[in-house]
């Protein structure tokens, strides 16, 4: 079944060459200008992903997003010109699962989109995209990116480390193979780039202060692939 | 040696105490003179009455009868002798004193009476030091204060007085004059240093009224440097005060305006801006394969990354309030793996041993802008990390032939662009301009580091220790 894609974007420009872009690239997509015409799309025909503009005339994203956010628990991603990181996480924190700025590489605006609805259609939701993970004294912010060491350290991480990290803990003390982590890390098939998923896995271990030989945390397991062997705490 | 002292308030008590030593070092020499004239006049007065009652006296009683009288009314205050005629000569220095106490004496007396005066040295302390009267004056100044002051001179004299009675014999009076005591300044200096310490500290007072204030305007319009959205300033205290302080707070108001609108202006542009450059880049998505898209949409990224460097130069550096402590390897580190998923050539050698305080992403941007030149210029990228007890250091090194010297400090300009660099995509010239001023936001700095074993480095220096804060109001 396609992915129903719901744009909200007061940029005429831009939302139908979204629609266009999106609809090319095998999604269903439907435009809305502003706050009403969204509840009137989300009224007529269920959507499975939100896509949405901070900058609105009338009420604004952030206040759309929260009362999206009470109705249920469809995925959004933010799509805007604030660029700031403190804007991003004012976003994230009132529950968009992504935050994308404008402008954008269209094939990141895909990937994030796949991203989302695949983690949204994978596990029961819940209470939707969690703000943060704990486990063995380590916090990890999601709106922020940030990691939070035992001692209270910030440990900056690469986006792909931070990626891998969230794969781990979503899918704590279960083995995940090499494909797998591929996989949910890129969105393709495992190709060439199988072996950087090992050396990726070792940076992690680094910064997680986890010995290479005797890893604690994300223990190797042999022909298998990795399994993060922690008690993970999810807050909402 | 400088001898106006630094602070206003310093200049002040030294300009006011300077005139109170003065004016106190005046009031003295007026009342001393003026208490020595006076005792002068009355000792004076007083032994002309009585030299001439005696004169007066003799004159009635037939000779014989005066020796017997005079030697009766010596007393140590007034000696009187019968003598001979008397030798006239008299020291000219001393005429004056003489003809003066002479015309006193006349008017005590009245006309008739010759009389002639002369002044005698008296012999108590012939052996001290006798700076202003003394029998021969050196010089032009001791003259002068002997003829004007002599009254005051640390010796007595005499006024020795000769006065014909009208049967043609003299008397002879020796009137000594005490002499007044002025070197007895001992007495005088408590009472003198009590009423400098009560003025000092009065002085101190008044003068911390005027400077206080001045202190905290300082540091007013020091901190409005710092936070344009500060408290204004208390409008209290003396009238000129009060205005400085209104026209700073008015100052405060109009670029606190001037920032607003400034920054509604570029949030309005950048927002236009991103918009179009959006809906470009998704055009030139939907457009054919070729070689002109893919150089659209290089062109794109390039318009994108500018607009966003210039809203982050534009919006400076946050504050302390976002410092923390976090791993400096893992920074580094982390920059070194999002470069590689760029296509980078980027090394990592050394570590820092210990967390750093510090605003993580804004030094996450320092260095990679300092990575981004190393990898535009010099083809790939070395970053070196050391860290010693005072400093950490992180140095971004590349092959590339460096910047030219003449541009070495040019460079920090912002939009400053190296002509030599002839590069297809010369970046924004706010890279290295940000980059510094984010390394001093933590109290440290930007250098150039040419023909080092790694090559052309740049090297971010930042403190270990918190930097002192430069009176920046909270």
């Amino acid at each position: 079944m396609t992915a129903r894609i719901l744009i909200v974007d007061d940029d005429d420009g831009i939302r139908g060459l979204l629609v266009e872009y999106l609809e090319r690239n095998g999604f269903r997509a439907t435009p809305a200008a502003e706050g009403r015409a969204m509840r009137e799309a989300l009224r007529r025909s269920s959507v499975d992903l939100i896509v949405l503009d901070l900058m609105l005339p009338g009420e604004d994203g952030y206040s759309l997003c929260r009362w999206i956010r009470a109705q249920g628990d469809i995925p959004i991603i933010m799509l805007t010109a604030k660029g700031r990181s403190d804007e991003r996480v004012r976003g994230l924190e009132l529950g968009a699962d992504d935050y994308v700025t404008k402008p954008f590489e269209p094939r990141e605006l895909l990937a994030r989109i796949r991203g989302v609805l695949r983690r949204a259609g994978g596990k029961d939701r819940g209470a939707g995209t969690p703000r943060g993970y704990s486990f063995e004294g380590w916090e990890l912010s999601l709106p922020r990116r940030q990691l939070l060491s035992p001692e209270g350290v910030l440990v900056p991480l690469a986006a792909s480390e931070f990626q891998l990290l969230v794969i781990f803990l979503e899918n704590a003390h279960t083995v995940l193979s090499r494909d797998q982590l591929i996989e949910r890390c890129h969105g393709r098939e495992a190709g060439p780039f199988d072996r950087s998923i090992d050396v990726r896995v070792s940076q992690l271990r680094q910064r997680l202060g986890d010995s290479g030989r005797e890893p604690r945390l994300i223990k190797t397991i042999r022909s298998a692939g990795y399994v993060l062997a922690a008690d993970v705490e999810r807050h909402d | 040696m400088r001898l106006l002292p630094r602070t206003l308030a310093a200049r002040m008590v030294a300009v006011l105490l300077l005139g109170l030593l003065l004016a106190q070092l005046l009031s003295f020499a007026v009342n001393l003179f003026d208490r020595g004239r006076a005792f002068y006049r009355s000792t004076t007065l007083q032994a002309a009455e009585q030299i001439a009652d005696i004169a007066n006296a003799l004159d009635a009683v037939p000779p014989e009868d005066r020796a017997r009288i005079v030697a009766r009314l010596s007393s140590r205050r007034l000696s009187v002798k019968l003598s001979a005629k008397p030798d006239l000569a008299q020291d000219a220095s001393q005429k004056r004193y003489a003809s003066a106490f002479q015309a006193l004496l006349r008017r005590q007396l009245g006309p008739g009476w010759p009389i002639q005066v002369i002044i005698h040295l008296s012999k108590r302390s012939a052996g001290g030091r006798a700076p202003f009267f003394s029998d021969a004056p050196e010089n032009a100044l001791d003259r002068y204060l002997t003829l004007q002051l002599f009254y005051l001179a640390p010796r007595g004299f005499d006024f020795v007085t000769h006065v014909r009675l009208h049967d043609g014999s003299w008397v002879r009076f020796s009137a000594p004059l005490p002499y007044e005591h002025i070197t007895r300044l001992y007495v005088l200096l408590p009472k003198l240093l009590i009423m400098l310490a009560i003025v000092l500290a009065l002085l101190l007072v008044a003068v911390r009224w005027v400077t206080s204030p001045m202190k905290k305007m300082a540091r007013a319009a020091l901190a409005l440097g710092q936070n344009l959205d500060r408290v204004p300033l208390a409008e209290s205290g003396p009238q000129e005060i009060r205005t400085t302080a209104r026209a700073l707070n008015v100052m405060q108001l109009r670029l606190q305006e001037y920032v607003r609108e400034r920054a509604a202006m570029l949030a309005a542009l950048s927002h236009d801006l991103k918009t179009f450059i959006t809906r470009l880049r998704l055009r030139a998505e939907l457009m054919p394969q070729g070689r002109h898209r893919d150089r659209l949409i290089g062109d794109l990224g390039e318009m994108g990354r500018m607009v966003d460097a210039t809203l982050d130069y534009l919006h400076g550096v946050g504050s302390e309030r976002d410092w923390a402590q976090f791993d400096m390897t893992a920074l580094v580190e982390s920059i070194r793996i999002d470069g590689e998923e760029m296509g980078w050539d980027v090394a990592v050698s050394g570590a820092a041993r210990e967390p750093y305080c510090g605003n993580a992403q804004q030094l996450r941007r320092c260095i990679t802008n300092l990575v981004d030149n190393a990898v535009k210029y010099g083809g790939r990228a070395t970053i070196r990390l050391e860290d010693d007890a005072d400093e950490l250091t992180i140095a971004v090194c590349d092959p590339g032939v460096g910047i030219p010297p003449e541009e070495r400090e040019r460079v920090f300009e912002p939009f400053y662009r190296s002509r030599s660099s002839g590069h297809e995509h010369a970046g924004t010239g706010l890279g290295l301009h940000i980059a510094r001023t984010i390394a001093r936001a933590h109290g440290g700095e930007v250098t150039l580091e040419p023909d080092t074993a790694s090559g052309f480095c740049v090297a971010i220096r930042l403190p270990r220790a918190k930097p002192p804060r430069r009176a920046q109001g909270g």
